[in-house]
């Protein structure tokens, strides 16, 4: 092929650093140094001092985390049944809810009339912090000394669709990009055969959309990949029947070589990049199926994460979530539906509730464990939490498959370790009902500017120019949130 | 480069500009040792983001104002001036600014300024504050269209119309000379690819390179702007303005019926509707006297908002929602501006205030549409053309009996020894026990052993159950469900509506009655049922994916039953406990009613076809004694026997429903409609539509010329105004948007924003000269087009070298020809029309072109009974139409065109980005739609390309890429060709796997060694940079 070929490798190569050059003069300012970042020697991460790692890498200032791992549970979980402990709201169970409290906002589904409900689950304190965990999270118990719960957070929107939207873009409505995708732009991936962002999805319940995960206005090539549990775990990696790595490669030498003549006639920079695409394709056709292949990994893992593998459920996503960790992968988010509990027999607070907390709570648990053995949650930040929290006040009817419990953006829990996060606390609290958050709240765009900060990233900066205005992921608020940093 | 290369208004006194130009430099040179603050670069800008929130023209905290210099030289409440210009250290902004007092601090929210932010405040007030004062009106994009002289040039030669003049200008300021012009086939392959979206065929090649007349280029652009692929092609830019999709957006995401209104669009273009018009009737046509039904399908326009279908929503939030994005989709689309920064708050940059806004917004508030649920008003339209469709229906129709009649011949012949053994059934009843619903159902054990539910009706459920059996070798299952009067609409499941159930998963464990060992799974090989409904086959019950199941729709109320053939023998000796397990994630109670068990040890599948009670009764009478409907009963239950029967009637009752579909179906699309009320409209504060602030009336921003006092000020009033020539920035923005469409980059590179944040014009005489030929052609389109293509400036060649990269890397000035990968739609209508599968015809409703299956349902769509839960795959040759007309889901974009970067129309796009990734590559090489055109096109390359492969490689080259290969890449190709045929000749398996691809028929005569070959050479022509490219 060489023979054929008359751009050799380092004509090509020169081409490919006149590209980058031109990038870096006309790209310029902003993004350009910390889109190169995933250039650099990650050694640097381990070793530097700080402002030498932030320099270097091309970060605002020096990052904490390298990865994330974000398991969302879609729908919508009870803070009231898992984390935040009520006594006065057990004390008033049954009684109206007091006027106050409903009277400026607008609920879902059930009236302003609506009974106050205590929970059915017996609470006790946990760890340094003595945090208060309801028994439905067994495993999460155990390392309450490792997770930051966060009990003042709040949001906005009170609809699934928005409030998905909120919790992933900052916006309610679609089209911003998705605060992977602003990862992906900002900090590039490590790895140069797997996407930076990546989706995998389990669980029945509300229906999810593409916005969640998308680029909005920034590039396509930021857009999360979902990694699809059935079929091709990305579309269209896999070769036709009949085809074969071997004939790909050939084919795919073959079509290096004339996009390489051609190059040689018109000297698009672009036809480079193109090769390299391609090339990047071929590997991933290795790197995506050898990922996805939980079952190589030893039982003990199997068992601590309680897999099933050759069937999509949250654990084989948690095991999944650290090989890709593992692999560089710098943003993995992982969706698990069926916490939307109205109460009725489609999602209630006894079995439903029950279900989800047993295919999330030893997995989740198992993944921080792992990912602490392995020396990774220094530099992984894991973060756990819905689109909103549930209202204090009852939906449905008393019977155990009626109990349930409406939409409640106004104050909730979510809870992360590790990644900088200081280990062991519980970090604001909601007012007697849970109803609002009312000290150290922290709002869906403080969560964001937090973890861009514990990568290193000051969420004002990170910007991109459309239709005339510089948006960023935190829009026009934001703070960091200090007092959770380790 | 210059500094003064994007300033506009000079280039028409270049020689004075160079002047200027050398003197720039010089300055710039020297003042990076002691440079000048820029205000506009460096002051305004972080005032605007830092202060102007509190301190500008919505609010003014400590009656302090930033955003003029008059009002910032005043003192706030403190009574000290915030600026003394040459006296940084007196002015209270700078102490503000580094005070360690946190009550003092500014801001008091987010990050302190930092050290070279308070540097460069420092500075400008120690060189005295200079604060040029704006005046809007005055804004390059504002200022009326003033047709310019035409540049004088010294290769005056070169040009071939006005455009070519004010190209070459520049270019010869710059001591840049234009590019050769592009070869024949370069240029017919980039006409037709811009023009028409379609590369030429080899004939059309052919036919241009031997045109010696004059006019040859101009008849073939002639030729392209009369072709209806123009309409199509051209649509796809507005559609993303206008964003068309056949979806009600959000989360639901319904489908929607407003393909009327792209039908419109293409024709629009087919017949060059003047813009005018063009605009007119999309914003306003309802209002127009005597509205035709046309103008009326136009203002789908403004119907393309999204609707929310979300239990829980409110209704006038998402009302108001979609007004705002009209105002926004307005404001981009004529106006190239960004209105909808002026929603919270008046717009930091352009002369638009938050007042203004709402103005713009009162125009659009008076419709009598709603934000939720539906879709009203909407009007009923001609049905399309279905003539194909159905001839092509009828066609399947009827070879489907003939095979159907065929197939039961044969098979009826084996009914005899069918009836003698199925006589005694191979199948044991279980006595199912212990069924437990996490749903909270009831189950009652009925005499016949099935098991029916009562009471609760889950929403999901999951029903486990237990039997004990004293088999061994159990090689099968069957699940009987059965009708039952308690069940809704007689069952036998539980779905309210229909009596239909979903069974997602049916799963199956079992353990030795006689030991303590635990239970272990049973894994199911396959399944097969009497009656399969459409996306709801047998096999997914057992497909451990629990998003797919079973269903039966729509034959309710009757007994059907499934059999699950288990992948190796099951049973203990000495007894075994079945624990069964029933998975209904579908939601909507999609519950099985009433159900019996059965196992067997037979395996034979045709022994094994389940009999039901009533056949067996029959089947006990000698063959004499039956009346007719009994020998009817035992022949049907014979006939079912056959898979091959049991899949063609399925095909047969699916074709006969989709026939009846498409002849009687009614069309309706929503358009716009006045209430005969107007809503009033207030100033919503901080864009918040709870809380109302002042009323305002319809009306435009002030830096605009006014609306015209006689006539109301409405819709038809704002559609007039933006089309009136002495607007400034209607023509302007159009004109731009064509150029960037051809060239890649538009005069002005933000064309979607003309305000002071966007970028200056490249070329600002050309963009003002365009504009004003375009409002003196009365709005012509296509002469537009064609005077763009006729350019000398078009024409170029597209390579490129070290001169050009250095002096114009972007190719702003346009030094060559353009050159950019094609939009998503072209590449797969490409890939069509090389390989001969592209179906020309114009029009009609959406297709659904193949597309992976469960992509819906994975994201959780599981409502078959809004039938959203899986892509109704197209028939025929509605699989190959144009990607235009593939359906538009928001929610979930079809893959390869939103890999290939096309927007998923939630809101205008204006600007598609240009990617080039690795999941672009994995679509181009294995996308089933690419895949299929590889294989279509390697039997076109044999059929067509002559008997020598050196001949058919120079087809199959010239089909693709409109030129003939150079010996180089022949001889690679053949190279790569010779050893793919050693390869399959070796190997004719592979072969026939690989052409497998795809519901084209493939003829007989074929060599598949010789096509798959071919098929590995078409895939490798198809992904090429140069078929991607248009250059």
């Amino acid at each position: 092929m060489n023979a054929m070929n008359p751009l050799s490798g380092p004509v090509l190569d020169s081409l490919r650093s006149s590209t980058r050059r031109r990038f870096l003069q006309h790209c310029g300012t902003g993004m350009g140094s910390l889109v190169l970042a995933s250039l650099l020697d990650e050694k640097l991460f381990a070793a530097g001092n700080p402002a030498a790692v932030a320099q270097a890498v091309g970060t605002h200032f020096a990052p904490k985390a390298k990865n994330i791992i974000y398991l969302f549970q879609s729908g919508g979980p009870s803070h009231l049944d898992l984390f935040d402990h009520k006594p006065e709201l057990n004390k008033r169970n049954g009684q109206a809810v007091p006027e106050e409290l409903v009277k400026n906002i607008r609920l879902a589904q059930i009236g302003k009339n609506a009974s106050l409900l205590g929970t059915r689950y017996k609470f006790a304190q946990y760890g340094k912090s003595g945090v208060w965990l309801s028994e439905l999270m067994p495993h999460l118990q155990s390392i309450a000394d490792d997770v930051c719960f966060v009990q003042g957070f709040h949001s906005e929107a009170f609809n699934h669709d928005p409030a998905t939207l909120f919790m992933n873009t900052g916006a309610q409505l679609s089209g911003r990009p998705s605060m992977g995708s602003w990862f992906s732009y900002g900090l590039g991936s490590e790895n140069k055969d797997l996407p930076a962002f990546v989706v995998l999805m389990t669980g029945v319940g509300q229906p999810l959309t593409n916005a969640a995960w998308g680029s909005g206005f920034l590039p396509t090539q930021h857009q999360g990949v979902a990694l699809r549990s059935q079929g091709d775990p990305v579309l269209f990696v896999s070769n036709p029947p009949g085809m074969g790595a071997e004939r790909r490669r050939q084919s795919l030498d073959a079509l290096k070589d004339l996009n390489t003549l051609r190059l040689d006639v018109v000297k698009d920079p672009e036809i480079a990049t193109r090769i390299a695409a391609y090339e990047m394709a071929y590997r991933m056709q290795t790197s995506v199926p050898d990922v996805m292949d939980i079952s190589k990994e030893p039982l003990r893992y199997q068992e601590m994460y309680g897999t099933t593998p050759g069937r999509a459920s949250f654990a084989n996503n948690c095991l999944l979530a650290r090989r890709l960790v593992e692999r560089g992968v710098r943003f993995v988010q992982l969706y698990h539906r069926g916490w939307d509990h109205h109460g009725g027999p489609d999602g209630n607070l006894v079995f439903d509730l029950k279900t989800r907390c047993q295919e999330t709570d030893q997995p989740a648990v198992a993944l921080i464990r792992d990912l602490k053995e392995r020396g990774l949650l220094d530099s992984t930040l894991v973060l756990w939490g819905g689109e909103f929290g549930r209202t204090p006040m009852m939906q449905g009817a008393l019977s155990p498959d009626q109990i349930g419990r409406d939409h409640h953006p106004h104050g909730y829990t979510v809870w992360m370790a590790g990644g900088g996060i200081k280990p062991g606390m519980v970090y604001g609290r909601t007012d007697d009902f849970g109803f609002y958050a009312v000290e150290n709240k922290v709002h869906v765009h403080d969560l964001h500017a937090t973890i861009l900060h514990l990568f290193g990233i000051d969420h004002l900066k990170l910007t991109y120019r459309f239709q005339g205005r510089d948006f960023r992921l935190t829009d026009i608020h934001g703070e960091v949130v200090r007092p959770i940093l380790a | 480069m210059s500094p003064l290369n994007h300033s506009a208004s000079v280039l028409q006194r270049h020689r004075i500009v160079r002047t200027v130009a050398v003197w720039a430099v010089g300055i710039a040179t020297t003042s990076l040792l002691h440079a000048a603050v820029d205000f506009a670069k460096e002051v305004e800008p972080l005032l605007i983001k830092r202060c102007s929130e509190c301190h500008g023209p919505d609010k003014q905290k400590g009656a302090l104002r930033l955003d003029t210099r008059a009002a910032a030289m005043k003192s706030g409440e403190s009574g000290k001036p915030a600026l003394l210009p040459g006296k940084p250290d007196d002015s209270e902004l700078i102490r503000r600014v580094t005070t360690s007092d946190p009550d003092d601090a500014m801001p008091p929210k987010g990050e302190r300024l930092t050290d070279a932010e308070v540097a460069v405040l420092r500075q400008w007030i120690a060189e005295g504050a200079v604060w040029p004062e704006f005046d809007a009106r005055r804004h390059w994009a504002f200022a009326p269209v003033v047709r310019p002289e035409l540049p004088a040039v010294k290769r005056s030669g070169w040009a071939r119309n006005e455009i070519d003049r004010f190209i070459l200008a520049r270019l010869e300021q710059e001591g840049l000379k234009p590019q050769a012009e592009a070869d024949r086939p370069t240029l017919i392959r980039r006409l037709s690819l811009d023009l028409n979206g379609l590369p030429p065929t080899w004939d059309e090649v052919a036919e241009f390179v031997a045109d010696k007349s004059p006019n040859a280029y101009e008849r073939l652009v002639d030729r392209l702007l009369d072709s209806p692929y123009y309409g199509e092609n051209m649509a796809r830019g507005w559609l993303d303005l206008a964003r068309y999709a056949d979806s009600n957006g959000y989360q639901v995401d319904l489908a929607r019926s407003i393909w009327p209104y792209r039908e419109w669009v293409i024709e629009a273009f087919n017949r060059n509707m003047p813009f005018d018009r063009f605009t007119i009737e999309q914003l306003a046509g309802d209002l127009l006297p005597n509205p035709t039904l046309e103008q009326r399908i136009a203002t789908g326009f403004n119907r393309n908002t999204k609707i929310n279908d979300e239990g829980g929503g409110d209704d006038e939030e998402y009302r108001t929602k979609a007004v705002k994005d009209r105002v926004a989709t307005v404001g981009t689309t004529w106006m190239g501006l960004t209105v909808m920064c002026a929603e919270c708050h008046t717009h930091k940059y352009d002369p638009i205030s938050h007042d203004e806004y709402y103005q713009l917004y009162a125009f659009f508030n008076s419709t009598s549409d709603s934000g939720n649920y539906s879709l009203n008003p909407t009007i009923e339209v001609p049905p399309p053309d279905v003539r194909r469709p159905l001839r092509e229906l009828r066609d399947r129709l009827a070879t489907t009996r003939v095979e159907l009649v065929s197939t039961e011949k044969v098979w009826e012949a084996g009914q005899a020894a069918w009836e003698r053994q199925a006589l005694k059934s191979p199948w044991t009843v279980l006595t199912l026990t212990n069924v437990v619903s996490t749903g909270g159902s009831g189950y009652t054990n009925l005499a016949d052993g099935s098991v029916l539910g009562t009471g609760v009706n889950p929403i999901y459920d999951t029903i486990s159950f237990e039997a004990d059996t004293p088999l061994t070798g159990i090689t099968a299952v069957l699940l009987e469900v059965l009708p039952d009067p308690s069940l809704p609409k007689n069952g036998p499941g539980r779905w309210g509506q229909t009596g239909n159930f979903i069974l997602d998963e049916f799963a199956l464990m079992a353990r030795p009655l006689f030991d303590g060992a635990p239970a272990t799974n049973v894994f199911f090989a396959g399944a097969t049922a009497d009656w399969e409904q459409q996306y709801y086959r047998a096999d997914h019950a057992v497909d451990r994916n629990p998003k797919t199941g079973w269903a039966i729709g729509p034959r309710f109320g009757q007994r059907h039953f499934l059999i699950a053939d288990l992948q190796s023998p099951a049973g203990y000796r000495g007894g075994t406990r079945l624990q069964f397990k029933f998975e209904h994630y579908h939601g909507n109670s999609h519950a099985i009613g009433r159900f019996r068990v059965s196992v067997t040890t037979e395996t034979d599948p045709l022994r094994r076809w389940a009999v039901s009670p009533e056949v067996a009764e029959v089947l006990a009478l000698p063959a004499g004694q039956r009346n007719a409907d009994q020998a009817k009963l035992v022949a049907a239950a014979y006939r079912s026997a056959s898979p091959d029967i049991r899949r063609l009637e399925r095909e047969l009752f699916r074709l006969n429903q989709r026939e009846t579909e498409l002849a009687s179906r009614k069309y309706t699309t929503p358009v716009l409609q006045e209430r005969s009320e107007p809503r009033p409209t207030h100033v919503q504060v901080r864009g918040n539509f709870l809380e109302k602030g002042k009323e305002v009336r319809p009306g435009v921003p002030a830096v605009f010329p006014p609306l015209p006092k006689d006539v109301p000020p409405n819709r038809l009033a704002l559609a007039r105004w933006l089309v009136d020539p002495s607007h400034p920035l209607t023509a302007r923005v159009t004109v731009n948007r064509y150029w960037e469409r051809l060239f890649g980059t538009g005069l002005v590179k933000t064309s979607d924003d003309f305000g002071r944040q966007g970028e200056t014009p490249a070329n600002a005489a050309l963009l003002d000269w365009m504009a004003s030929e375009f409002i003196a052609s009365g709005w012509d389109v296509k002469a537009m087009q064609k005077r763009l293509v006729m350019s000398a400036a078009y024409r170029q060649d597209s390579a490129t070298d070290d001169l050009r990269q250095e002096k114009d890397f972007y190719n702003r000035l346009v030094s060559r020809g353009p050159r950019f990968r094609m939009d998503a739609e072209m590449i797969r209508d490409q890939a069509l029309r090389v390989s001969g599968l592209l179906n020309p015809e114009v029009g009609g409703p959406s297709v659904y072109p193949v597309q992976v299956p469960n992509l819906w349902k994975e994201l959780g769509f599981l409502r078959p009974e809004i039938g959203m839960d899986e892509w109704p795959v197209s028939e025929g040759s509605d699989l190959y139409r144009r990607s235009v007309y593939t359906f538009w889901r928001r929610v979930c974009t079809y893959p390869t065109l939103a890999t290939f970067d096309a927007p998923s129309r939630d809101v205008c796009a204006a600007r598609r980005p240009r990617t080039n990734t690795p999941l672009q590559a994995l679509a181009g090489l294995n996308d089933p739609t690419f895949l299929e055109a590889a294989r279509v096109f390697a039997q076109r390359i044999l059929e067509q390309g002559g008997r020598a492969p050196a001949d058919q490689m120079e087809f199959a080259f010239r089909t693709c890429l409109g030129r003939s290969p150079t010996r180089t890449e022949k001889t690679r190709l053949m190279d790569f060709l010779n050893r793919q045929l050693e390869g399959y000749t070796r190997d004719s398996a592979a072969a026939r796997a690989l052409v497998e691809v795809g519901a084209v028929p493939r003829p007989a005569s074929v060599d598949i060694r010789a096509l798959a070959a071919w098929m590995m050479v078409a895939n490798v022509l198809l992904n090429l940079d140069e078929t991607l490219t248009k250059g």
